[in-house]
């Protein structure tokens, strides 16, 4: 076999190993769309994303779930809008103020990297204490608060990714005009508005999806909570609860809610990238 | 109105960078600072507006006398300083706005107008000052990316005009144009001299012998020679200005 035989034949086997990876992966995202639009359509009705859950909601009979959906939506809401407080500032801080091969930028840097692989139940237990400590209960501020730690690292992470390679430039252009380090966080947000667009939405796909730490936290109710000391329903234990019951109807209205949990990250994530192509669209 | 060092050493960490430098940049002239790479000019250029600030591991001696104030030890408001001096920088570098918002935004930060409609005459004034605002009519509001590097360059200019500085720094602002956007660019300098004092960093020794007013050759952080223009490139000194201006090195 000659040189350029071989190449060719080297050539095809990478080829056929990368279009196996790939269909095998749009085979699994297939195939989880699949069961859960064919299980979670046929119990879903307009009952179940607009009324309360019944009397005998949880052995088949009327309602739906809006606690949870209502519950998911406040708790994810107010979350990332503390984690966005939070975490803008330190990534500025990181990246602005100090210099770059600052000790103190190091630490936080490893800091949140091992946050960021803390598993969610541990922040739920973490939360747990913490309430029991201050004698709270399972409540939608619980949630709120594990669910904003939970994300914090996640916004940190990516946004501190987008802000690392900031052209230096620019923030030299600003302070040349006479801005304060504080004034030109204006610049610096607009530049990176695409990077924080990206880590809202993975912060609101993984604070909307988890199960683990709102489990202890935010408790669970029928009812849609009308003060912050009051516990709230979420989707993924909505799923969690009805797919363990042994009723069919229940199991089936299970996947309608896994269902609706995956049509509103949809729905974010295309919303999402629709704004971020808007804002970014003055980047240098 | 004048900048001068009084014995300016500038360290970056153990590298001694400028070597005891005494110059005086007469005012309302271009000056053009000249000299081989690594000589120190920029750095020069960025201890006059305290950009160097944010270098790691630099170290400040002696005095840098801006209208006679001490910028380096007195505690001088930077901001303040900054908006005085401007900056033209090597390549242009637009903030990620419009091209509105570029020459408005250092006049935001400054709060020099209270309405906008001062805003926007003075935002028009500046664009039409260095021959932008025929070129982007109708276009105000797109993102300043997407005018031509020339352009870019020019825009620079006006951001910086616009919030009334009294010197200008330009490091290399020719360097990365077009033949043709450069002289532009140039012939703008000439043009705004009558009013700012303009300290002018150049690579292109052509550059220098077109618009300078007084020369300032610097070679190993040192000052070598300085003085008008005239004198010092038809009758250097020194022997190493009369090697630099003949090419023996560049």
């Amino acid at each position: 076999m000659n040189i350029a035989h071989k190449k060719k034949l080297k050539e095809s086997v990478a080829k056929l190993f990368m279009w196996t990876a790939i269909l095998i992966f749009f085979g699994i995202v297939a195939s989880v769309l699949w069961t859960i639009f064919s299980k979670g359509c046929k119990a879903m009705s307009w009952d179940m994303v607009t009324q309360l859950p019944g009397g005998g909601f949880y052995i088949g009979k009327e309602g739906g779930f809006l606690n949870a959906i209502v519950g998911s939506l406040y708790i994810v809401g107010a979350s990332t809008l503390l984690g966005l407080l939070i975490s803008i500032p330190v990534v500025f801080f990181l990246n602005v103020y100090l210099k770059k091969h600052s000790k103190l930028a190091y630490v936080s840097r490893l800091a949140f990297d091992v946050l960021f692989g803390v598993p969610s139940i541990v922040y739920g237990a973490f939360g747990f204490t913490i309430m029991i400590y201050f004698g709270l209960r399972a409540s939608l501020l619980g949630g709120i608060i594990v669910i904003t730690l939970l994300i914090i690292p996640i916004f940190i992470r990516t946004m501190d990714e987008a802000t690392r390679n900031f052209p230096r430039d620019i923030l030299e252009a600003s302070f040349a005009l006479g801005a304060t380090r504080w004034e030109t966080l204006k610049v610096v947000l607009r530049q990176i508005a695409p990077g924080i667009a990206t880590a809202t939405l993975l912060s609101i796909g993984r604070a909307i999806g988890d199960a683990a730490s709102v489990m202890f936290t935010a408790g669970y109710t029928d009812s849609i909570p009308t003060s912050l000391s009051q516990p709230a329903a979420t989707l993924p234990l909505a799923v969690f609860f009805q797919l363990s019951s042994p009723i069919p109807e229940v199991v089936d209205r299970a996947y309608a809610a896994a269902l609706v949990l995956t049509i509103i990250v949809l729905i974010l994530s295309i919303t999402g990238r629709f704004i971020t192509n808007k804002f970014s669209k003055n980047k240098v | 109105m004048s900048i001068e060092a009084q014995n300016l050493n500038v360290y970056i960490k153990d590298n001694h960078i400028l070597k005891d430098v005494n110059i005086r940049l007469p005012e309302k002239q271009i000056t053009c600072i000249i000299g081989p790479s690594g000589c120190g000019k920029s750095t020069l250029l960025r201890t006059f507006n305290r950009l160097i600030d944010s270098t790691e591991g630099v170290k400040i001696e002696g005095k840098v006398l801006v209208d006679g104030q001490d910028i380096i030890h007195s505690g001088a408001e930077i901001t303040e300083l900054r908006r005085k001096i401007g900056l033209v920088s090597q390549r242009p570098c637009p903030l990620p706005m419009s091209i509105f918002g570029n020459v408005a935004y250092g006049c935001r930060i400054n709060r020099m107008f209270k309405k906008r409609k001062q805003l926007i005459y003075h935002v028009q004034k500046n664009l039409r000052d260095v021959g932008l605002l025929d070129e982007i009519k109708g276009r105000m509001h797109t993102p300043a990316a997407r005018l031509s590097i020339g352009q870019q360059q020019r825009l620079c200019l006006a951001r910086s005009l616009a919030v009334q500085p009294e010197y200008i720094l330009a490091d290399e602002a020719t360097s990365a144009l077009d033949p043709i956007s450069s002289k532009t660019v140039e012939d703008l300098f000439v043009s705004l001299k009558e009013r700012y004092t303009i300290i002018m960093v150049t690579h292109t020794l052509r550059q220098a012998l077109r618009i300078a007013d007084n020369v300032v050759f610097m070679y190993l952080g040192q000052v070598i020679e300085a003085g008008p223009a005239q004198q010092v490139f038809n009758h250097p000194q020194e022997e190493l200005t009369q090697k630099y201006l003949a090419g023996a090195f560049s």
